[in-house]
């Protein structure tokens, strides 16, 4: 796409290639944005080329399901093609327009945002050497089963951006009985008509103590009244909390505050509409829901605090459920920014332990010994069988009378060898004292001693022992395994041994 | 230890299998990452869901080397690990026995713009307002907010003056809030009171107190952050 120049932003270029894959997904597929409307191709075959990838439709996904690291590079490359063949031109077409409406005053976080006459939202982030547009979509009321009109695209878009380009605006009260007379004019026909009325009532009813608004809300109230119970109903049914949290859920994952702004401000909509229409019920449990998501708020998006403060103010506060929305998105702010410094209290590290076993100072001699025992020849395998009886068996010290408490926590290991063999076996222990292994071989003549003892519930030692049917060479466990890695003749076996648990 | 060590801990891991430096990467990341997951997630989702998300979270980590340079490794790992319990709730909404999510190279979706900078520095500047607003409260009004918001950031005055309240060891009171299952456990250790716990009256005209003094801090909190900005 050619870079445009905007008179007073200069030079403008479409998404950059890291953003476009997650906006075809979720906007140029969406199937209630209707872009075969406005672009130059059908998204749905498109789609389907995409979907076969990822093994999720996008009616199963709103977002852009993760993938392996190969399906994400042939679906990153499907997803590229679309935005340069269709995507990309139809919201272009849309910053490009001369009738587009664009915000006068610069946003936070240097944004510009705007809107076409086709109903296409899109916002510019200002940059340099050129602006960038970092998201364009067609937004509508989430109503289930609801396809908007091109006329409700526009309505929706242009609510949109008064109500996020006016947020500071003194004249609040003006955009109110504005949007009360508009949606009051006729008789509601359909939900999306409902959805307009029952947004603007209850948006008026915030200001229900101006003069200004009051006359404009009355009839407005009047309308709503009349509404047939089955429209009304109907829309109760249709109101698509889901989706709306499936955005706070996205917005909350991104890099970047804005989808979740976004996305909040839907959800504030979502939950005027659903109090003038007393889904009540359903308010609270999405309610719930969100607060639980927006507690991920992280700690460097602390300025939604301020939006967040501003908006719960005007929707009022804590007595609406709209109001509760910002205040638990404030509160999040708060309690990431209180989260950011080092804490006082640090909890335990408990899935060390079963995730990487300690660095034990025998490691290196276990895995010597898997290899000696890897090669196992044919005499190794029967003097294997023959030594098969070898054990070693931890054991508590009987208790002493007196003993002190440390005396009491000490653990016997006592080994059982065959009687008639034992000048022909070798035994070493080691541990974090004796890295190298001390021998002991002549323990069993040691009468009811035990080979070893283990110092409190955290010792653990191993013991290793080398027999053969002929002597054993060696003074060392290090030369007495040279051996062993020499000769066929010769076993190793081995017990890690610790108090029991 | 420190953020900035853990790329190279887990690179000595995957490049010469230094199990030292696995466990002590590990150990680090395991309590960092605990200590993100904020305490309103801590009491309404499930506790295996958590432990299951950090097990599968630091077993691909072990299992699989980072692709991505990391210029800033502690919002890299709270991003990833964020997402990755968000992904495994709405897995298990779908699937309740789901024990883990794949996890992807995670795309960096922005790239490194002017914006990008002076946004992070627009935030730094309005964390630093935050700290500032916050040491203008009372103790007790810091005390009332930080109980719900960010129990293990109490510090050691906050915490004494917290035991002295209660008439408690501050032991006791680092252990009751650790154990704390929800806001009518934390609004007994700010208010021990001496209301039967099955009284419901009892216990909502409780949480009503408590809701009520938190609100009166926050208020304060606000106009000090206006003063201050």
């Amino acid at each position: 796409m050619t870079p445009w120049r905007h008179a007073q932003l200069g030079p403008i270029v479409g998404m950059c290639p890291s953003l476009q894959p997650k906006k075809v997904w979720k906007h140029f597929y969406a199937p209630d944005e209707h872009w075969e409307r406005i672009a130059s191709a059908d998204p749905v075959p498109l789609r389907r080329a995409a979907e076969d990838i990822v093994g999720r439709t996008r009616e199963e996904a709103s977002e852009l399901p993760r993938v392996s690291p190969d399906a994400w590079g042939r679906v990153r490359a499907v997803l590229a093609d679309h935005h340069e063949a269709a995507y990309g031109p139809a919201y272009f077409d849309a910053v490009r327009d001369p009738e587009s409406c664009w915000s006068l005053r610069m946003g936070r976080g240097q944004r510009h945002v705007g809107y076409s006459p086709r109903g296409v939202y899109f916002v510019v982030q200002l940059d340099r050497p050129a602006s960038w547009v970092m998201t364009a979509y067609r937004p509508h009321p989430p109503i289930i089963g609801v396809d908007s009109s091109e006329a409700g695209y526009l309505r929706a878009a242009e609510a949109k951006f008064a109500k996020e380009t006016g947020m500071d605006s003194r004249d609040a009260a003006g955009d109110v009985v504005a949007r009360l007379e508009e949606a009051s004019r006729t008789a509601p026909a359909n939900l999306e008509d409902l959805w307009w009325l029952a947004a603007a009532v209850g948006h008026g009813r915030f200001h229900a103590e101006d003069p200004a608004v009051v006359r404009s809300l009355s009839a407005a109230e009047r309308r709503l009244a009349e509404v047939e119970r089955r429209l009304a109903d109907a829309l109760r049914r249709s109101l698509d909390w889901s989706a709306v949290l499936q955005g706070i859920r996205s917005g909350v994952k991104d890099v970047n505050p804005f989808d979740l702004e976004t996305a909040l401000h839907d959800a504030e909509d979502l939950l005027v509409v659903a109090s003038v229409m007393g889904a009540v019920a359903e308010a609270e449990a999405f309610l719930e829901q969100a607060e639980t998501l927006l507690g991920w708020i992280p700690a460097e998006w602390v300025e939604l605090g301020d939006v967040a403060a501003r908006r719960a103010a005007a929707v009022g506060g804590a007595d609406h459920v709209a109001g509760r929305l910002w205040i638990h998105a404030e509160e999040a702010a708060l309690g990431a920014a209180l989260r950011d410094g080092p804490a006082s209290v640090r909890p335990a590290a408990r899935l060390v332990d079963a995730l990487v076993p300690a660095v034990l100072p025998w490691d290196s001699i276990l895995l010597r010994i898997a290899l000696i025992g890897a090669g196992m020849a044919a005499e190794r395998r029967a003097c294997r069988e023959r030594w098969a009886s070898t054990r070693a068996a931890v054991a508590l010290t009987a208790p002493k009378m007196g003993a002190s408490g440390d005396e009491q926590d000490l653990w016997d290991v006592r080994l059982t060898v065959q009687d008639s063999d034992r000048e022909f076996v070798r035994v070493f222990v080691v541990d974090a004292a004796h890295p190298e292994g001390h021998e002991d071989t002549e323990f069993s003549e040691r009468k009811d001693e035990p080979l070893w003892r283990l110092e409190g519930r955290e010792d653990r030692a191993l013991i290793v022992v080398v027999a053969s049917d002929s002597r054993i060479e060696g003074t060392t466990l290090d030369e007495v395994l040279s051996e062993a890695e020499r000769r066929r003749d010769i076993i190793v076996t081995t017990k890690e041994v610790s108090p029991p648990t | 230890m420190s953020w900035e060590t853990i790329a190279v801990l887990l690179g000595r891991w995957h490049e010469a299998r230094d199990r030292n430096s696995l466990r002590l990467g590990v150990e680090f990341l395991e309590r960092e990452l605990r200590l993100m997951v904020p305490p309103i997630v801590r009491r309404r989702w499930p506790e295996d869901l958590i432990e299951d998300a950090l097990q599968g979270f630091l077993g691909k980590l072990i299992e699989k080397p980072l692709t991505t340079e990391l210029a800033s490794p502690k919002a890299f790992f709270a991003r990833a690990f964020r997402n990755h319990c968000i992904d495994l709730h709405e897995q298990r909404s779908r699937q309740p026995d789901a024990k883990s999510v794949d996890i992807m190279e995670l795309d960096e979706s922005l790239p490194d713009t002017r914006e990008g900078a002076d946004q992070a520095l627009q935030s730094q500047e309005r964390a630093r307002h935050v700290r500032e607003a916050l040491d203008g409260l009372s103790l007790s009004d810091r005390v009332a907010l930080k109980l719900e918001l960010a129990p293990q950031w109490l510090t050691e005055a906050e915490m004494a003056w917290l035991a002295e309240r209660t008439g408690r060891p501050e032991e006791a009171v680092r252990g009751a809030l650790s154990d704390a299952p929800d806001m009518y456990a934390v609004s007994k250790i700010f208010d021990p009171g001496d209301d039967a716990p099955d009284d419901l009256d009892a216990r909502r005209h409780r949480m009503e107190r408590f809701r009520r003094r938190r609100d009166r801090a926050r208020e304060k909190l606000r106009s000090l952050l206006t003063e201050v900005t």
